[in-house]
């Protein structure tokens, strides 16, 4: 037990010695370097990550104006498209309109002509109609009837019809 | 370990039932720790066959504490030099045996004395195990370190990998939360931290040395930690004076207090100058014996009782011990080297001239 809690000169100065010593190669031999090393590995990780947040940054940033150009052409797109429609709709009951009128004209001509076509037909007929009465007349007759006097007679017996 | 096993060798000559002790003992050393085969035998060789009665076993185990001029490596024991200044002559030997035959030194309870007087020699420079294991420390600190330079000279830049990573860890956690955190002057700190580097992986290292079988723990001598301590006072010190000039320095013994308190708190603060060191070489110290007796007591409690009954019990405890031990090793490494910080960053105050003065 006697010396366990004694100091010892030599011990002490070999430690000394040999904590000196060695502190100085190491700081020579290991820590400088190897602090060098971390620092410089620092750095480089945080120049990396700074660069990442730059470009993560200008990414976000690239997107946005993408989003938003989208959008955009999106309503763009839409308000075409309603455009488009509308004209679309206007040239239609522009269309429908203008059948529309063509329609009424043809018509109306259509049932101008028909009177026309009836009047002529009726004038005919009736040229015919009396014509024919008289030749049955002279037939059944036998008798020269002045030609206008009979017709005078016929046609006033016509009208009578007509009339009726 | 091996203080153990030299009882064990010095019981060799006793009785069968000593025998059986012992070779119960050596299977309970190979549970408790990963003892090397080698040394349960080779230690026989080497000691004195003489019985300790079992009064005295304790005192023989402490007296196998404190430093010797040799070391058991591989069941060899090899013999450290013996250099001695007396007188302005330095003498120097190989082993203990070429100092006998010399005829000038001659062993008297293990510490050497001149045969003339019977005195020690005024200064004795001789190699114990103590500075032996600091030397194995050394070196194994420093392959390790150039190992894991080259790694980082090979890539750069790239993420660490298995014993870089290790070193790694520990280097940066000293680097910023130990030394960084606790000296407010960043000058100073990039100054002082290969200081606190070494000093912790060299602590770790002759800690963890300790607990090899064959090997002895350099730290639990209060000469290795006193030196290590007086470096630290210079560290502290001198880090104070350069960084907040000597005049903040001298205030500093003040305390702070008005003058008038001067008497006192000048007494006071000059202890408390030696007394930090002083407790760091001290917790260091009785940390590192603590371990080491409990073991031995544990052991030496079988050849108390001369019973092979206790050997469970001694060699659960020890396991247990052992453990602990493990812990307390890292845990006092970085005491040592935080409160060497600590006190370092306390000294300087807030008196930092320099760059640091701007952003107060």
């Amino acid at each position: 037990m006697d010396g366990f809690l004694s100091v010892s000169p030599g011990v002490m100065i070999w430690t000394l010695i040999n904590f000196i010593v060695f502190m100085l190669v190491l700081a020579k031999f290991a820590w400088k370097p190897l602090i060098g090393s971390l620092s410089e590995r620092e750095h480089a990780i945080q120049d990396a990550i700074s660069r990442a947040e730059d470009a993560n940054l200008r990414a976000q940033q690239i997107l946005k104006e993408n989003e938003e150009k989208m959008a955009k052409s999106q309503q763009e797109m839409m308000e075409i498209v309603r455009e488009g429609r509308t004209q679309a709709q206007a040239q239609i009951q522009k269309a429908l309109d203008e059948a529309e009128l063509v329609k009424k004209a043809k018509l109306a001509e259509a049932t101008a002509e028909i009177q026309r076509e009836r009047d002529v037909a009726m004038q005919s007929l009736r040229t015919e109609v009396s014509n024919l009465v008289v030749m049955a007349t002279e037939k059944i007759l036998k008798e020269k009837v002045d030609a206008v006097q009979q017709k005078k007679v016929v046609d006033a017996y016509i009208d009578e019809i007509q009339k009726n | 370990m091996n203080e153990s096993q030299h009882l064990l060798a010095s019981n060799e000559a006793a009785t069968t039932e000593h025998q059986a002790v012992e070779a119960t003992t050596a299977t309970a050393e190979h549970s408790a720790a990963p003892a090397n085969e080698a040394n349960a035998h080779v230690t026989e060789a080497h000691a004195e066959a003489h019985d300790v009665p079992p009064a005295e076993v304790f005192t023989h185990l402490f007296s196998e504490l404190g430093d010797h001029h040799g070391i058991v490596l591989f069941g060899h024991v090899a013999d450290l030099p013996l250099i001695f200044v007396d007188n302005g002559k330095v003498d120097f030997y190989t082993s203990e045996h070429s100092m006998e035959a010399a005829g000038t030194y001659t062993m008297h309870k293990g510490h050497p004395v001149k045969k003339v007087d019977s005195n020690p020699p005024q200064l004795d420079l001789s190699v114990t195990n103590y500075v032996f294991f600091q030397w194995v420390a050394m070196l194994l600190i420093f392959v390790v370190m150039r190992l894991v330079v080259g790694k980082y000279k090979k890539n750069p830049k790239k993420a660490p990998s298995g014993l870089q990573n290790a070193i790694e860890a520990l280097v940066v956690y000293m680097r910023d939360t130990v030394v960084y955190a606790n000296i407010p002057v960043k000058r100073a700190a990039d100054r002082l931290l290969p200081y606190f580097l070494t000093v912790f992986f060299f602590i770790l290292t002759v800690n963890l040395l300790g607990m090899v079988p064959g090997g002895h723990t350099a730290t639990s001598s209060l000469s290795v930690t006193g030196a290590l301590a007086i470096i630290a006072f210079f560290v502290i010190n001198v880090t104070a004076v350069q960084e907040a000039g000597v005049g903040a320095w001298f205030k500093h013994l003040l305390g702070g207090a008005p003058i008038g308190l001067a008497p006192i708190m000048i007494v006071v603060e000059v202890l408390g100058l030696f007394v930090k060191p002083f407790a760091l070489a001290m917790r260091l110290f009785a940390n590192m014996s603590a371990g080491h007796m409990i073991l031995l007591v544990l052991m030496g409690l079988i050849f108390f009782f001369k019973s092979i009954w206790v050997a469970p019990a001694s060699v659960l405890f020890a396991l247990f011990i052992n453990c602990l031990e493990l812990l307390v090793i890292f845990l006092q490494a970085y005491i040592f080297t935080t409160l060497t910080a600590v006190f370092t960053g306390l000294a300087i105050g807030d008196h930092a001239h320099g760059e640091e003065h701007a952003h107060h």
